[in-house]
């Protein structure tokens, strides 16, 4: 096994994190392997986002440590994260609504002379942007707005993504699709996190899944396995199925 | 028609002018979110450092100007943009609105104390009386550059905002600040930028005005507010309409003050003329403010959760006896001089009450309270001779009738654009208004009315009289906390929205407030110009104006004691310059400065201490924080049996400068 | 839905990750002093800066007149002042920023010690393991 094998894309040991003095995760644990695609499950408001907000930058935990790429990250801004390759599609379409597709686009490329590529590739796998590249961000539907996200997000081929709600308010077609291109990304050996709180779309496309409740993470394991878990943690039945 | 032509072309070379500052402005509001009220205060600055090196220093024009819009003013703008405006990121509208006000008010006195008043200063135009005719109309070298300079810069700017990484950048901050981090981006770079930009360009206004007026600090600084008017017209966003907007400014005042007097038959114009013509400006600001579409009303924002502990009205009660005993006792032990400046100091404190339930409780931010206070001074000085209750009681009435009618067109103004149409509105009073031969002309004398037959004739009397007027004042206000006017108040300046939706009516709430504080103010003003017996209209500037905000803010805008404290601040230091000429920067950038500071505070200066205290006697509530200590979050988390995490502490010791390898190497087997 | 992805080759993820790991391994863990300690460290700061102004200022002035006695005040005020300031902003700065690294010294240490004995008791366990079982075997002779 290689060095780069043995170490996990994202690990949270412990991760305590806090608005103001309202403490919201109570110690999670999360590993991201290299190029595998992890699903964080879990009803609304138990800390999903929060965790991927500790684990992009945006927040600093008040305890436990953060590695990414086996190197301790805790404290270290956003966007020296998100410059060094860890990319975050953030919750409610991560795009500026006033600037149109193509200054959208310029601005996560890394210079000038790189967005030309970027707008290559990023029309190349989404050929809708390409036909709305002038039209501001704003007027997109949900669905482009998504894909213009996701395509921000893989400009500069960023070794860890990070996705937070991807299919919110969008048809399910859409979701799929969508997920097909998480796939396919993960195939390139990107490592993905993916926050979701409708398990049956993302299951398929995950190896590894994570069910959060109260701010920590109950059940860790291969996506096949998590199931039985799912129906417990949702809807409260027991370990035999039993509907209440 | 050459007149026409000539007047037209000095008023597009004065639109120019206007243009290159509210451009400035328009691009820091934009990028930041924050409109800059020390914007002008920045351009005048500008202008006088230029003054003092070209003219006084006799360095050579280009330097001169290169020190200038090169290298002072883009680092003025970064400096204020990273030490004051990034911690207002988030905050109420009230608290940016305090803090810019500071730095425009201690801009001034600063500048008053560098470059007193008094001496003439002139700045020449550049290449001086030399330029070209254009169908019969002289065009010197100094205009044409400006006219180009303002189209050059629009021009340049609009480029920037579109077509330039930055640019795009700068506009990115604003849209979302988190996803810009996300990006790759340090959201703070741009934002330093823009104000560099923005700073760069308020100079250059400056410096270009400089040459066609007398250098004065107060005049310079209002003649870049003036630009102003275009910004909002341009809706505070779009460059090519702030264009327009500066246009249309500069034709209007450069034909109106030719045009206008010909009206008027023979050489006997109305009082208010040349007032008018100064004024066009702000009277384009407030029609353009009203005819702002009504922006809607913000229910998302963050609430604090946090509300003061009110006093019950017993306890204010008992302050204010206790005030007035104070008074008592301690206007035998003070000179006669002091009597004054205290005195003086107390009466600021009334007008600066009457922000309170505007802007403590609603937050409501006026800038006009000096408008409303020397009305009231002027209201008493009709009625009676100058020297009766009665008048007192007028002093009241004619602010509150003139509020209500000012608050009405500007009552479906919300935050940022009500506290444009008080400004607005105390310059018109100011330029219009006060000059009139009926109201001010050169000073009014009052008299000091009695009470009972008891004279309150002497110094010491009247100071006592005031101190009982505050108290009561205090109490009212108070007493107006804890009704249900105080509950509608301080609703409305938590959630506009919630109110809507309970079927409160925000304009009755804001026109009732209005009048209040006007009254208030009215009466503030008349107690004023008695303790001073002799008051002319520059104790009631529209800039001085702010000092009064300023000061409430100090002692805590929220409370009813403190503007009573930051006026007896504010006398304090005024005593202390007066011993010390030395120190006479100390009351001119003293209470710009205390307001910067505690702008952010509920309870002004008692909250700091308070926070001290709590320091010093070391209880700290609540373990978590957003931004943890490292060695903090290193002490919690190891528990015994936990292995040592070697990543966190190369990590811990990276920050320490420690290079020793331990707790890296493998346990030995 | 399909299956999910098979692992890609190893061929390509070390790639990204050692690509990644280069790029972090520049960044500063973050966090420095917080609190009442940044605070401290900053009026030190302030102050020294303070100290070396009005020292330039106190020179200023009196290098403006020849009067010994009116240069006085400005000794004093400027001088003695700046000297004062820099002297207490020293002591603060030096006192916060070596607690802190003393603090952090003495917390590794701690640990360090700890994870010593956790150690040292585990290598003892093995030992009294290994010394036991022998006798245990013999006595099933």
């Amino acid at each position: 096994m290689t060095a780069g094998a043995a170490r996990p894309a994202l690990e949270l040991r412990g991760v305590r994190a806090a608005y103001g003095s309202i403490e919201v995760l109570h110690g999670v644990d999360l590993v991201v392997p290299p190029a595998s695609v992890v699903a964080l499950l879990g009803p609304n408001g138990v800390g999903k986002t929060t965790t991927l907000k500790v684990a992009c930058g945006l927040v600093t935990p008040t305890a436990g440590c953060v590695h990414v790429a086996g190197r301790h990250v805790n404290g270290a801004g956003a966007h020296r994260l998100a410059r060094a390759g860890v990319r975050t599609v953030p919750e409610g379409r991560g795009v500026f609504p006033n600037l149109t597709v193509a200054e959208n686009l310029a601005l996560a490329s890394a210079d000038r002379r790189h967005a030309a590529t970027v707008h290559e590739r990023a029309y190349a796998r989404f050929p809708r942007l390409g036909e709305r590249a002038r039209q501001s961000a704003g007027s997109l539907s949900g669905g482009e707005q998504q894909m213009l996200a996701l395509a921000r997000a893989l400009a500069t081929d960023p070794a860890l993504l990070l996705v937070d709600e991807l299919s919110m308010g969008l048809a399910p077609l859409l979701v799929e699709e969508l997920y097909e291109q998480v796939a396919t990304i993960a195939r390139e050996g990107v490592s993905i996190l993916v926050v979701e709180q409708f398990a049956h779309t993302v299951l398929g496309v995950a190896h590894h899944a994570a069910l959060m409740m109260n701010g920590r993470v109950q059940f860790s394991g291969p996506s096949a396995e998590i199931a039985g878990a799912l129906d417990a943690a949702y809807l409260g039945t027991t370990g035999t199925g039993a509907r209440p | 028609m050459t007149t026409f032509l000539r007047l037209t072309i000095f008023g597009l070379v004065t639109g120019g002018i206007y243009a290159v500052a509210a451009t400035g402005l328009v691009v820091t509001y934009t990028t930041s979110g924050i409109f800059n009220f020390a914007h002008g205060a920045i351009g005048m600055l500008a202008a006088f450092l230029y003054w003092e090196l070209h003219v006084n220093q006799d360095i050579p024009t280009l330097v001169s100007l290169a020190l200038v819009l090169l290298v002072f003013a883009p680092l003025a703008g970064a400096l204020l943009e990273r030490t004051l405006i990034r911690p207002l990121h988030g905050a109420p509208f009230a608290t940016t609105i305090v803090v810019t006000v500071g730095i425009l008010a201690g801009c001034l006195g600063l500048a008053q104390q560098i470059w007193k008043p008094g001496a003439p200063r002139v700045v020449e135009e550049f290449f001086p009386a030399e330029g070209f005719h254009v169908a019969g109309v002289f065009i010197s070298w100094h205009r044409a550059i400006t006219l180009l300079i303002a189209a050059a810069t629009v021009v340049a700017l609009r480029h920037l905002l579109h077509h330039s990484r930055a640019g795009i950048t700068m506009r990115a901050v604003v849209d979302d600040r988190d996803l810009t981090s996300l990006s790759g981006v340090a959201p703070t770079r741009p934002s330093a930028l823009s104000w560099a930009i923005g700073s760069s360009l308020a100079a250059l206004a400056g410096i270009l005005i400089a040459p066609l007026i007398t250098l004065d600090v107060v005049l310079l600084t209002l003649l870049v507010i003036d630009a102003y008017a275009a910004a909002v017209v341009g809706r505070l966003r779009s460059l090519p309409l702030t264009f327009l907007g500066a246009m249309i400014l500069g034709l209007a005042q450069s034909h109106g003050s030719y045009w206008l007097p010909k009206a008027f038959p023979g050489d006997r114009f109305p009082d208010w003329l040349p007032g008018f013509t100064d004024s066009l400006p702000v009277i384009l600001l407030f029609v353009a403010l009203l005819a702002l579409p009504e922006a809607r009303l913000r229910g998302a924002r963050a609430v604090r959760a946090v509300t003061g502990r009110v006093p019950s009205v017993r306890h204010a009660a008992a302050g204010a006896l206790l005030l007035t005993g104070l008074a008592w006792a301690g206007a035998g032990f003070m000179t006669g001089q002091d009597v004054q400046r205290v005195g003086e100091g107390v009466a600021l404190g009334l007008i600066g009450l009457s922000l309170v339930p505007l802007t403590g409780f609603a937050g409501q931010v006026s800038l006009c309270p000096f408008a409303f206070a020397g009305l009231g001074a002027v209201a008493m000085s009709k009625v009676g001779g100058g020297g009766s209750w009665a008048g007192l009681l007028v002093a009241m009435a004619v602010p509150a009738a003139v509020g209500a009618l000012v608050a009405l067109p500007a009552l479906r103004l919300q935050g940022l654009y009500l506290a444009l149409s008080t400004l607005a509105f105390a310059v018109l009073v100011d330029y219009m208004v006060f000059p009139q031969d009926s109201l001010f002309r050169t000073s009014i004398t009052l008299e000091r009315p009695d009470l009972f037959g008891l004279s309150l004739h002497s110094d010491r009397a009247w100071f006592v009289v005031l101190a009982a007027a505050y108290g009561l004042a205090a109490v009212f206000v108070v007493w107006l906390r804890r009704g249900r006017l105080g509950r509608r108040l301080v609703a409305m300046r938590d959630s506009p929205v919630g109110c809507a939706m309970t079927g409160m009516s925000l304009t009755r709430t804001k026109l009732v407030v209005f009048a209040l504080s006007a009254a208030m103010a009215g009466l503030g003003g008349a107690m004023l110009a008695a303790m001073k017996v002799s008051i002319s209209a520059k104790s009631f500037t529209a800039l001085g104006g702010l000092t009064v905000l300023l000061i409430a803010v100090i002692g805590g805008i929220e409370t009813a004691s403190g503007p009573l404290l930051g006026g007896l601040a504010l006398a304090g230091m005024t005593i202390l310059a007066q011993d010390a000429p030395a120190l006479g920067w100390v009351p001119a950038v003293g209470p710009a400065v205390a307001a910067i500071v505690l702008a952010r505070q509920r309870d002004g200066v008692a909250a700091v201490l308070g926070g001290l205290a709590r320091n010093v006697a070391g209880r700290r509530r609540g373990r978590a924080t957003t931004t943890p200590d490292p060695l903090t979050a290193l002490d919690g988390s190891w528990p015994v049996g936990q292995a040592l995490d070697p990543e966190r502490v190369r990590a811990l010791d990276g920050l320490f400068g420690i290079d020793d390898g331990l707790c890296t190497a493998e346990p030995a087997r | 839905m399909t299956d999910p992805a098979p692992p890609p080759s190893r061929t390509d993820q070390p790639d990204r990750l050692a690509r990644l790991e280069e790029a972090l391994a520049s960044l500063p863990a973050g966090g420095g002093a917080h609190g009442p300690e940044a605070r401290a460290l900053a009026v030190g700061t302030i102050l020294v800066i303070a100290s070396v102004v009005l020292v330039i200022a106190g020179w200023y002035g009196a290098s403006g007149t020849l009067d010994v006695g009116e240069q006085i005040p400005y000794l004093i005020s400027g001088g003695v002042a700046g000297l004062v300031a820099a002297v207490i902003g020293s002591v603060l700065f030096l006192r916060y920023s070596m607690g802190r690294y003393l603090r952090y010294w003495i917390i590794r240490l701690v640990h360090e010690d700890r994870e010593q004995t956790d150690r040292v008791v585990a290598a003892l366990e093995r030992v009294e393991a290994a010394v036991r079982s022998p006798r245990d075997e013999r006595a099933l002779d």
